[in-house]
């Protein structure tokens, strides 16, 4: 119990970093161009590794004195969520790389990732944190964390 | 690049307007089941009803969306269905439930009038509990 009292995740940054990435991703799409794809994969890679000075953390830090957005923390597993940017900056990365080689074919991880950040942001169902438990369940080494029960 | 944009807007249109008729649909067939669903045996569905599918590992269910319906409850006579959707699957898999917390405003005849996916705060739950019945909220 004093354990999990310990481990507590910023929901609503997590939502600001789903935004970005959904505009960077649409952004990128609509001008046609790898870069904000390639700055979003990064900002989630950063986001995964969990780097203080990282895009999408400096962002939220930028945000929070202007009363744009409230912190909303909960005793949660921070593993699941980053694992989740894992997820979805590698596909960014991989598309973005195929985008910049000149293929078209950049665009289908890319586009996967901005449905499910949206199914995210809008329905709260997260696939990055259900496949991860998925594993703890099934024992991979690695996923070493259950959810949090009340 | 307009002609991106305006695949962009037709994409994003279609996934709201699919939603949206999911969510007509999945309206329409709970109601067609309310009647014998097990869930509403004996709720006394003249008071505003609420049908909460939680998880035990659902943080943003008890600390966001329950401290809502105790604020609701403040004010209104309000009554909470709640279902462990681990725990009662075929109740999950009735009511069309693939993310927790998802709630179901009812009416009078135990209809879902509105369905959030995800935490639903006060105003916006006072604001559906009106359109389900005007005296509840």
């Amino acid at each position: 119990m004093a354990e999990t009292s310990l481990r507590r995740v910023d929901h609503t940054a997590i939502k600001v970093a789903q935004a970005v990435t959904i505009l960077l991703l649409a952004f990128g799409f609509v001008i046609d161009s790898a870069i904000p794809v390639l700055l979003a994969a990064i900002s989630q890679l950063a986001s995964a590794a969990a780097l203080p000075f990282g895009p999408y953390a400096l962002l939220y830090r930028a945000l929070g004195p202007s009363g744009v957005v409230r912190p909303s923390v909960h005793v949660d597993n921070p593993e699941p969520h980053r694992f989740a940017a894992l997820v979805g900056g590698s596909m960014d990365l991989i598309g973005g790389l195929l985008l910049l080689a000149g293929s078209t074919l950049g665009w289908v991880p890319v586009a996967i990732v901005f449905v499910l950040a949206n199914f995210n942001l809008w329905l709260g169902f997260c696939a990055g944190c259900t496949l991860y438990y998925l594993f703890n369940r099934l024992g991979v080494p690695g996923f070493v964390h259950a959810p949090v029960k009340e | 690049m307009l002609e991106r944009l305006l695949i962009l807007v037709g994409v994003c249109a279609l996934g709201f307007f699919t939603y949206q008729g999911y969510t007509f649909w999945q309206k329409r067939r709970i109601g067609a089941q309310a009647a014998t669903d097990p869930l509403l045996t004996g709720v006394d569905l003249s008071r505003p009803t609420i049908v909460f599918f939680t998880t035990p590992e659902c943080v943003a269910c008890r600390t966001v969306q329950v401290p809502a319906f105790e604020d609701l409850q403040q004010h209104i006579n309000l009554q909470i269905i709640r279902v462990d959707a681990e725990a009662d699957p075929q109740a999950a898999s009735r009511w069309g439930v693939f993310s927790v917390p998802t709630t179901f405003v009812l009416d009078r005849q135990g209809h879902p009038s509105s369905i959030n996916r995800g935490v639903a705060g006060e105003p916006l739950l006072r604001q559906q509990l009106g359109k389900a019945d005007p005296n509840w909220a």
